[in-house]
């Protein structure tokens, strides 16, 4: 196989990419495991399930890489990519997660909350505004005084109550 | 049996507040298990944080009314919209939305019902003879037999997880090494902690569930938005009808009986239950042509078998402390986290709580039969919901579900972690249950073989050769090596497919 398809059947071939990310992940563990100090009492010290571990990783992991190569033919999976609209769309679902978790403490659960589910519904294609208004209140304040004053838990109440 | 003690729990759990939240739990398990997409381990995921502040008794009732109302809850998508709502309901819509096309939706779905309590009842009876028979023989168990114990369990899982036997290792593995993470067990050496003192004690259980089913699925759920409102069929008859019954009964009293043994078999869930009754059914029919055109009897062998599987289930969780699918081992955290650790010194130590467990799942079932029916309509409206205000209330519950276990900040992290790990695991055909067992059978399996080492001078011949581990060992190997078998069976069948 020539140098350039030889490359592009490895990238094409995710189970291949996949196996070489498992050893990756077993070399890393079997690397960290060398500072882990020795137990007095018995031979089977803090290191010694991590490393049996990753060599067992290793090895599987090595056993999808051959069976990827041997095989010649690769496994077909949905494309990931972000020119796929279903794909930019959970990509940015994930990214309104991450900064409505970065701002839950300082604005607390009941206001973020309510923009956050806005914000996700407009994602999701919903564009009759008071249904958005009235759902994402609702639920925001179903789940508070379900877990805030049924169930004793506390959910951030933000800045303008001092935590 | 302690026919006193037993009768007791009984009527504690005959409390109103008990009974309230086995009422409660099961109602919310059937939405849940109803909403296509969602499973009935996500289900159990998203409630079991509503069940953290609860007493002991209240917090059981409600976790096994959420399983069991789950389980069911599948069933109605598959009749009306031929859509499951979870595996387990796969089975039954080869019958059920026959029947909801001729205008007899109401009668599947009745029959539904009432197959799942009677599966149910009978799986849960079936648990409160036989497990504590399992615990008496567990009791014999060292250090030692708990390691093999917790290898076989995973072995099982693994082998009988969906697609390639190679990744489900690897994620088997992976798991095993995520629980590593935090103190030593022996020495309180932290491993992989990097001076973090939220990971001391490891990635917390229900967060890394939450995240590996709810998050995975809502992402999922996100990109393949779909926008077609699907409507619910018309239902009738909300109630069995006697002639109905008469024809099922065989049915559902075999189905019942195979399910629960099943259920009870590790890594067997309770969709492998419902085909192998509604294909036992369909064997001892007189008329197996109906089959597949709207049999009632299909809509009850598959739907008793899958709900006497919930029984089954709990069987190895609370005589072994060995979780037989991925909802009993969301059930299993949950336990723990209420400061009960299921297994053999469970029924020295805590056979009250064992038998508040057995009562409440008896009453869960008649809960079922009667929210079940009364119910079939609305259940019926509630899979119409618009995506667009399900998905985000769905991250909400995770978010919070996460977060409320320890009010902490770092545990919503892990969930979006291991959501995003789920997200892609599954892209590329890696099962995700392996992960889950591995974190709780990882911890069991390290301490045992270590504390087994200790006790026999670090020998390892006197560690593996005692006959319990050593068949437990064999057998586990055995399982990998056929499912090794099967798999190549199953590709070379594959394979003469595609050619022809």
């Amino acid at each position: 196989m020539p140098p350039v398809l030889r490359s592009r059947f490895m990238f094409r071939n995710k189970n291949l990419l996949l196996g070489l990310f498992g050893i990756a992940i077993s070399s890393v563990v079997l690397y960290l495991t060398t500072s882990f100090p020795d137990s007095p009492n018995t031979s089977l010290g803090p290191s010694f399930f991590p490393v049996v571990l990753a060599y067992g990783l290793g090895f599987f992991s090595s056993l999808l890489v051959t069976t990827s190569l041997i095989t010649n033919t690769i496994e077909k999976f949905d494309s990931f990519s972000f020119k796929i609209i279903g794909i930019r769309r959970a990509g940015f679902s994930f990214l309104i997660t991450v900064i409505y978790c970065l701002l839950l403490e300082f604005f607390g659960f009941l206001v973020c909350t309510t923009i956050y589910l806005m914000a996700l519904m407009f994602l999701l294609k919903e564009r009759n505004y008071l249904l958005m208004l009235f759902s994402a209140s609702l639920i925001s304040s179903v789940i508070f005084l379900i877990f805030n004053i049924l169930l004793n838990i506390t959910l951030p109440l933000g800045l303008l109550y001092g935590y | 049996m302690d026919i006193e003690l037993f009768s007791v729990s009984l009527l504690n759990v005959l409390h109103w507040k008990p009974l309230l939240m086995i009422f409660l739990g099961v109602t919310g398990g059937i939405i849940i298990g109803s909403l296509p997409g969602l499973t009935a381990t996500m289900g159990v995921a998203l409630l079991v944080p509503f069940t953290f502040g609860l007493p002991l008794i209240e917090s059981i009732g409600m976790l096994l009314g959420i399983f069991c109302g789950a389980i069911y809850g599948g069933s109605i998508p598959a009749i009306l919209i031929r859509t499951p709502g979870t595996p387990a309901a796969a089975a039954t819509l080869i019958d059920g939305y026959p029947l909801s096309q001729k205008g007899e939706a109401g009668r599947a779905l009745s029959i539904s019902v009432f197959s799942s309590f009677v599966g149910g009842l009978s799986g849960a009876l079936i648990m409160t003879v036989l497990s504590p028979q399992i615990s008496k023989f567990a009791l014999q168990f060292g250090s030692a037999e708990y390691f093999a114990l917790a290898v076989f369990g995973l072995s099982i899982i693994v082998s009988v997880s969906s697609g390639s036997i190679i990744k489900g290792i690897i994620v088997g593995f992976l798991g095993l090494l995520i629980s590593t993470i935090g103190m030593d067990p022996i020495t309180g050496y932290p491993r992989f902690t990097y001076g973090s003192i939220d990971l001391f004690e490891g990635p917390a259980f229900i967060p890394t569930l939450i995240g590996l089913f709810a998050f995975s699925e809502v992402f999922k759920g996100v990109e393949t938005l779909s926008s077609t409102t699907k409507t619910a069929k018309r239902i009738k008859s909300v109630f069995p009808s006697f002639s109905d019954i008469k024809i099922v009964w065989k049915d559902i009293a075999k189905s019942s009986v195979l399910g629960t043994f099943i259920g009870a078999i590790p890594g067997a869930g309770s969709d492998i239950a419902a085909f192998v009754g509604y294909s036992e059914a369909k064997r001892r029919s007189k008329n197996p042509e109906k089959f597949g055109n709207g049999a009632i009897e299909g809509v009850a062998a598959a739907e008793s078998a899958n709900n006497a599987c919930t029984g089954g289930a709990m069987i190895p969780m609370l005589s072994l402390g060995i979780p037989g699918d991925a909802v009993t081992a969301i059930l299993l955290g949950a336990f723990v986290i209420q400061g009960f650790q299921p297994g053999p010194m469970m029924y020295q130590d805590h056979l009250d709580v064992v038998y508040t467990v057995f009562s409440s799942m008896m009453v869960a079932n008649i809960a079922l039969l009667i929210v079940g029916l009364i119910g079939i309509r609305l259940f019926a409206r509630i899979i119409t919901v618009r995506k667009s205000i399900l998905l985000p209330a769905i991250f909400v519950l995770s978010i919070v579900g996460a977060y409320s276990m320890r009010n902490s900040m770092f545990d919503i992290w892990v969930a979006l972690f291991f959501g995003v790990l789920g997200y892609f695991l599954q892209r590329y055909r890696f099962p995700v249950s392996p992960i889950l067992l591995a974190l709780i059978l990882g911890p069991m399996a390290e301490s045992n073989l270590r504390r087994a080492f200790i006790i026999a001078d670090d020998s390892m011949i006197s560690v593996l050769t005692r006959p319990i581990t050593a068949t437990l060992l064999t057998l586990g190997i055995i399982a990998l090596v056929t499912a090794v078998f099967r798999q190549r069976k199953l590709d070379k069948n594959l394979a003469i497919i595609d050619d022809s």
